[in-house]
């Protein structure tokens, strides 16, 4: 009797050891078959991404460029989608409020450290995935060489980022109304002083010919104390794109928005403002776009924008009775220390990750390798459907189609593809060519000065300084310190700017941003532009 | 003694079983009795065990290093760092008073307005017109905040706002009402009150039309004119009403909303606009620290209910209404 439960019970756990090895062992093949992924699929699959949605259409309507990606590989995207202003506000609450909710693959919102999630487990580690299905992604970690930095944090890579080939073509710039320096019988200004005198010939006399000499804006900027840092450029400042930590000739980080050179740039910078030369309202306008709106309305002589804004803006000023409308862009201007332009770069700062949430990271991975660099994804990407939004000629030219270019609406091209789905939903490279045929739309003037632009910025252009990712340490060592401390410095450079705080305050400005604990936040800025430097050498 | 204390024990417990059965009998009997009351206020008690108590769990996060993988529970306990955080951050002084201030005067000025209010259109004759008035003076509240703020930067702008075109016309200067820090509370305020007066002032009228018709005509009588009335009939008789919502008004002392501030504010007006919540916005939400907002949540609800208390104290002791 014992004898036989005994049996009975050795016979069952064999049983039992031995379906558990079959089915471990197809789990394995299964997974093995999985790891190198090839589109279309045999069998379909499904996949999550949160991501910001369009402007022009939203993703979550099934896109004609994303059926065509749907259809080319077969797997079925579900779109969590957010509108792009609330996108970052609403995924930290996402997240915060727990992650059994989130998509399988997510923009990672800015503002969140990596390096935190991914010792949380929120996110996953790539590699391995990379190593068997991201050929692609590996190249550019040849090509961008402060890409794999960029992307990693505690020794792992966490996220794919997009690129941009086009950075140096055509950056933000300043422009000027070369209608208006016509009209007052001036050259455009080529050094900080050139500027002071032009834009004083504007507030002076009637620029914009209306017959009224009081009601021109000489410079407008939109919305924020940060835009007028553009001009600290000149100043050998790095606060407009970079934020102010930058390396000194030593290699050695500083904050600038508290260097010597700052004080000299906000005692011009104050100049110019009670000169009349700057928009009283350039704190309080809100967004860019208000900005544009005052330039449309033939108010404003100069101020910063894309070259690429140029054509849309004339042809509203012209729109507006302005027949002579012209918006030159220019080269950097030469100032007290140096003549350059920070350009935004090709890295983008914010990366899609692979969340905890998704069972299969191989096919996340793999996606993601398919729409980036190679060059079926990148026409897609960038250019849409072939033969629906662009042709492609046997000598490998590319052209717009009808659709594009000429939108019944009257959409831009640019606005006309991102109704397609171009350009939105994963990382992509941002290509250069694209850029290059959507000028074909521009007047042969207008392209001219942008081209020439573009060839004349080149020398004085450097890429914002991209810091990679913090250290779980690093993190825990400033947490708390300078708590706010940006909000201080733009409260007090902006009233450093229109003088409601004497620069006789400086002094004591510099030692509250050290009370703050600039100190620790400048060593860790520092232990990681050397984590930078190093990793191009590797 | 020894042998006794058992049967008086049991003697209590006896009295105590038929006490406590007739309290059972009495309170079932006023459940039956009150039960469509009851039923009526089921709904709210829900709502608020839900929205209100149940995420009060929540605030234990302001003691814990709050990591939203381990949970609420599982998170890592603190203590009061987050508290001594905001006690020592450079701008605790600067938003307390801000936002005592900002409230204060709120209430200075926008707390009569209302009862004015309620009191003029409750004499108005013509049935319409009296409706016309209130739907006019209703609709603002229901503008969301970003409109309003969207019409303060239109209205207010120094080229091309109405307030500034009309007193350049009369040969002033155009003045930069947003930039200005010494503007920023009048704007903030003055939009608040116009905002909010009408809907306010509901809560007196139907406190008014409670009022027994034959007191004003006996003041009528004795010769009081409108004025007198309103003095001597009116406002004696919503008075309590006054004190709630007063008691109330000192209750949300330390609660200035985020949302019109960071609408508003600008480096310039930071000074005096910036205030408790959009601190809390700025650190706790934007910088993803939710511990830190909800420690700076649970100072402010202390406070606050401190207030309401000691307010609803002395309103007990000196005019006899109170909450409760």
């Amino acid at each position: 009797m014992k004898n036989l439960v005994i049996t009975r019970m050795v016979t069952v756990l064999l049983a039992t050891a031995l379906l558990l090895t079959t089915m471990m062992g197809g789990a394995f093949a299964q997974a093995q078959q999985d790891a190198t992924i090839t589109f279309p699929l045999e069998s379909p699959a499904e996949i999550r991404i949160a991501a910001p949605d369009g402007m022009v259409a939203s993703l979550a309507d099934n896109l004609p460029l994303w059926q065509e990606i749907e259809r080319l590989t077969n797997v079925k995207i579900t779109w969590d989608v957010i509108a792009p202003v609330q996108y970052v506000e609403v995924m930290k609450l996402r997240i915060a409020a727990g992650t059994n909710q989130l998509a399988d693959i997510m923009l990672l919102p800015n503002g969140l450290s990596m390096t935190d999630l991914g010792a949380q487990g929120i996110i996953v580690p790539l590699e391995t995935y990379i190593e068997r299905n991201g050929a692609n992604i590996k190249a550019m970690y040849e090509a961008y060489p402060a890409l794999k930095p960029l992307t990693s944090a505690g020794g792992h890579i966490y996220s794919i980022n997009a690129l941009n080939e086009s950075a140096y073509l055509a950056p933000y710039c300043f422009v000027i109304r070369k209608d208006w320096l016509d009209r007052l019988n001036l050259s455009a200004p080529e050094t900080i002083e050139d500027w002071m005198t032009v834009l004083t010939a504007f507030k002076d006399q009637d620029a914009n010919g209306n017959g009224d000499p009081s009601d021109e804006i000489p410079f407008s900027a939109g919305g924020h104390a940060w835009y007028t840092t553009f001009w600290g450029n000149a100043w050998d400042l790095h606060l407009f794109q970079t934020g102010g930590y930058y390396p000194d000739e030593n290699g050695t980080m500083q904050f600038e928005f508290i260097s010597e050179k700052a004080r000299e740039f906000y005692t011009w910078l104050n100049q110019f403002y009670t000169d009349g030369l700057l928009d009283p309202e350039f704190m309080t306008l809100g967004s860019e776009d208000k900005m544009f709106e005052k330039v449309v309305l033939d108010q404003v002589g100069a101020f910063m924008c894309y070259p690429s804004n140029i054509p849309t803006l004339e042809a509203a000023l012209i729109a507006n009775g302005v027949e002579d409308a012209y918006i030159l862009p220019l080269v950097p201007p030469k100032g007290p220390y140096a003549q350059m332009t920070e350009i935004v770069g090709d890295l983008s700062v914010d990366g899609f990750v692979v969340t905890s949430n998704c069972d299969n990271p191989d096919l996340a991975v793999a996606l993601m390798n398919f729409l980036y660099g190679s060059q079926q994804g990148e026409d897609l990407m960038n250019f849409g459907v072939e033969g629906w939004t662009y042709n492609k000629a046997a000598d490998g030219t590319y052209s717009f189609t009808d659709i594009v270019t000429n939108d019944p609406n009257g959409l831009s091209a640019s606005e006309v593809l991102e109704g397609f789905g171009c350009q939105l939903g994963l990382p992509y490279v941002k290509s250069s060519e694209r850029e290059e045929v959507m000028m074909s739309g521009y007047s042969e003037r207008q392209l001219a000065d942008i081209l020439d632009v573009t060839d004349r910025t080149r020398p004085f252009a450097i890429s914002g300084l991209i810091l990679p990712p913090q250290t779980e340490e690093e993190t825990e060592a400033i947490s708390g310190v300078g708590g706010d401390l940006m909000t201080y410095v733009w409260e007090m450079t902006g009233r450093f700017t229109i003088g409601s705080e004497s620069m006789d305050q400086w002094d004591a400005y510099v030692q509250t941003i050290k009370d703050m604990g600039i100190d620790e936040i400048l060593k860790v800025r520092q232990a990681q532009y050397d984590r930078l430097v190093a990793q191009p050498a590797q | 003694m020894a042998k006794g204390t058992p049967l008086g024990a049991r003697n209590i417990a006896m009295v105590a079983l038929r006490g406590r059965q007739t309290m059972a009998a009495t309170l079932w009997q006023s459940i039956r009795r009150d039960r469509m009351l009851l039923l009526m206020v089921l709904p709210v008690v829900i709502h608020y065990l839900i929205f209100i108590y149940y995420p009060m769990y929540g605030n234990i996060i302001a003691f814990k290093n709050y990591s939203p993988v381990l949970g609420i529970h599982g998170s890592e306990w603190v203590g009061f760092r987050y508290f001594t955080q905001f006690f020592n951050s450079p701008y605790f002084g600067r938003v307390v008073r801000n936002t005592l201030l900002i409230s204060l005067y709120s209430i200075l000025w926008g707390f009569p307005i209302p009862i004015l209010f309620a009191l003029m259109t409750n004499d108005l004759r013509t049935k319409w017109f009296k409706r016309f008035v209130q739907a006019v003076s209703y609709i603002p509240y229901f503008l969301s905040t970003v409109v309003i703020c969207g019409m303060l930067f239109k209205f207010l702008s120094p080229s091309s706002g109405i307030v500034n075109t009309i007193i350049k016309a009369l040969g002033g200067k155009a003045i930069h009402f947003l930039l200005m820090p010494e503007w920023f509370r009048t704007v903030f305020i003055a939009s608040g009150i116009w905002q909010g007066f009408g809907w306010q002032s509901i809560i007196y009228l139907a406190a008014l039309t409670s009022i027994n018709p034959e007191l004003y005509e006996a003041a009528h009588v004795d010769g009081a004119g409108k004025l007198r009335q309103a003095f001597h009939v009116s406002i004696p008789c919503i008075m309590p009403t006054i004190i709630v919502t007063f008691i109330l008004q000192i209750g949300a002392l330390m609660s200035v909303g985020y949302e019109k501030v960071i609408l508003l504010y600008n480096p310039n007006t930071m000074g005096v606009g910036d205030v408790i919540s959009s601190y809390v916005y700025r650190t706790g939400l934007v910088e993803s620290n939710y511990s830190f907002g909800a420690a700076v949540g649970i100072f402010n609800s202390v406070i606050n209910f401190t207030l309401v208390i000691v307010a609803n104290q002395l309103s007990k002791r000196f005019t006899e209404t109170s909450l409760w």
